[in-house]
């Protein structure tokens, strides 16, 4: 899987497996997410899955109460911005954290990937979504 | 260097039609700016037109011949063009290259949309389409939600406020209630703005411009022709455009959007202008954090200021740089595909002198500043007085 093509269809079968990676490019080392063909520093075509160490802190949120109608058995949620500790960004659900208080999520605490199993594009089908916990406050070692 | 003038110009009242469908719209709206540049339906060449999505909105496709043939123009070159909010900047930049390219003498560039034939759950769920549906709406980002996430942004970095946010949301229906195609007519306080209801936090509901309906369109010309048609064309001096990531994570700053930097720099060195040269400007308020930070990437003030500048009245008709003097989106309406060419009417009529209680006294240049989907497209668009 790893050195498979870094595709839309194949990030998310890396979510499945419960593997966040993002992409790099073989000539500048651009890492990238969303993921992208093609390098979007350099052009470069060559790109590879880079693994992620899960660990992130907190760019920016909100707490959406108006949800598109696929979402609004959900809402009130938290969506975030997270910056990854390897760099690029992604933006993905926070859970763990009370929606109801926005004003107790502050940017910058730090966060921990996780995933959530939900319904794939069949029945039988499921599939892993990317979400943020916030990180065990344990020690404090990164 | 744009030579391309703004002969007639019209616009359909936003807000909730049930009279008249999507096709209607556009006809009212383009035959009023016809029948303004003195010419007949004959006399247009082609016509670009901006929407975002009546294909889901109204289970229409391929407008552009649709709404030529039912406004009179069966025949003409039709094309629609898409770019989120900013549907109709695009149609009017497709307009002016069309015109600088020789190719035709007289084009229409408009817009229309059709918004509430759907529900509102049904109207989130399209608009949030403007995002990446992948990575940040299928994540559960509403298109409210994107422009709050800007906020918390904004405030963590500067102290910006909700206070300062709903004194954008005061100002534009102020202004409105002087701007009789405007969908609200009505004063709202600081108050009313802070108590609405939560649609995605810190945004209440009267942070959000509204869902609405309506057309805007306009007949251009190259200046050298214009006062054929009429005595006070308005110049078009600037036009640029800039894509930005459409994802917010993609992006290096969350307080600002790039594209609004680089397409106002680019239309500023077109018309040999700058920031403090705009005498007055409509900027693209989908939420009202979104005209704090148009006015900080725009240069009317710096990073940070642009909440502190409304709060003090400093963009209000009169005061030194009069920001959406015609309501805004906020409270003109943002029937989305209409909006880009609708902020242009705006500067047509100040330039004009024809914008009654609202209108900017000695304004000489106005500039319009349109957004498309998450600030993934800004157009800037820059007018002159004759």
């Amino acid at each position: 899987m790893m050195s498979s093509e870094t595709t839309v269809k194949n990030y998310q079968a890396l979510l499945n497996e419960r593997k966040l990676c993002a992409v790099e490019c073989t000539s500048c080392h651009t890492l990238m997410l969303p993921p992208h063909l093609v390098c979007s520093n350099c052009g470069n075509r060559k790109t590879a899955w880079k693994p992620l160490n899960g660990r992130g802190t907190l760019r920016s949120f909100t707490v959406i109460h108006i949800a598109a109608t696929s979402f609004a058995k959900d809402a009130p949620y938290v969506v975030g911005v997270v910056k990854l500790a390897e760099g690029p960004s992604i933006t993905a659900r926070l859970v763990g954290v009370d929606p109801q208080k926005p004003e107790s999520i502050h940017i910058g605490d730090a966060l921990v990937a996780d995933f959530e199993a939900i319904p794939g594009p069949t029945p039988e089908q499921r599939m892993n979504r990317l979400i943020f916990r916030p990180a065990p406050a344990a020690g404090g070692k990164r | 260097m744009i030579n391309v003038s703004i002969v007639g110009a019209g616009q359909t009242k936003f807000g909730r039609h049930t009279e008249y469908d999507l096709r209607e719209l556009f006809a009212l709206a383009a035959n009023d700016a016809i029948a303004e540049a003195g010419i007949t339906t004959k006399g247009v060449q082609a016509i670009f037109v901006g929407n975002l999505s009546a294909d889901l909105f109204n289970r229409q496709c391929h407008i552009a011949p649709l709404v030529a043939d039912f406004a009179g123009m069966k025949g003409v070159a039709a094309t629609r063009c898409e770019a989120a909010c900013a549907s109709s900047a695009t149609a009017l930049r497709a307009a002016i290259l069309a015109l600088e390219s020789g190719l035709y003498d007289v084009v229409i560039a408009g817009g229309v949309e059709k918004m509430t034939d759907l529900p509102t759950a049904g109207v989130v769920e399209t608009l949030a389409m403007a995002a990446d549906q992948t990575f940040e709406a299928g994540a559960g980002l509403t298109f409210p939600g994107i422009f709050a996430v800007m906020a918390v942004a904004h405030m963590q970095k500067f102290g910006t406020t909700r206070e300062q946010l709903a004194a954008v949301a005061v100002k534009n229906h102020h202004n409105a209630m002087s701007n009789p195609l405007a969908q609200f007519q009505q004063e709202i306080t600081v108050d009313k703005v802070l108590s609405s209801r939560m649609v995605a936090w810190p945004l209440g509901l009267f942070d959000c411009s509204p869902i609405s309906d309506g057309a805007a369109a306009v007949v251009l010309v190259r200046t050298k022709d214009a006062r054929k048609y009429t005595d006070a064309p308005v110049k078009i001096i600037g036009s640029a455009q800039a894509s930005g990531s459409m994802n917010l994570c993609d992006r290096e700053n969350l307080h600002t959007l790039l594209a609004a930097k680089q397409a106002s720099a680019e239309a500023y060195k077109q018309a040999k202008l700058d920031a403090k040269d705009i005498d007055f400007a409509e900027v693209h308020d989908c939420f009202t954090i979104a005209e704090i930070i148009a006015t900080e990437d725009l240069g009317f003030f710096k990073p940070g200021e642009g909440g502190p500048a409304v709060e003090q009245g400093r963009t209000q008709v009169g005061a030194e740089k009069p920001i959406n003097t015609s309501g805004g989106l906020k409270a003109k309406g943002h029937p989305v595909g209409a909006t880009g060419v609708a902020q242009v009417i705006e500067l047509y009529h100040q330039l004009r002198n024809e914008a009654g209680k609202r209108q900017v006294s000695n304004a000489d240049i106005g500039l319009t500043h349109n957004v498309g989907g998450t600030g993934a497209t800004c157009c800037i668009h820059i007018c002159k007085r004759w």
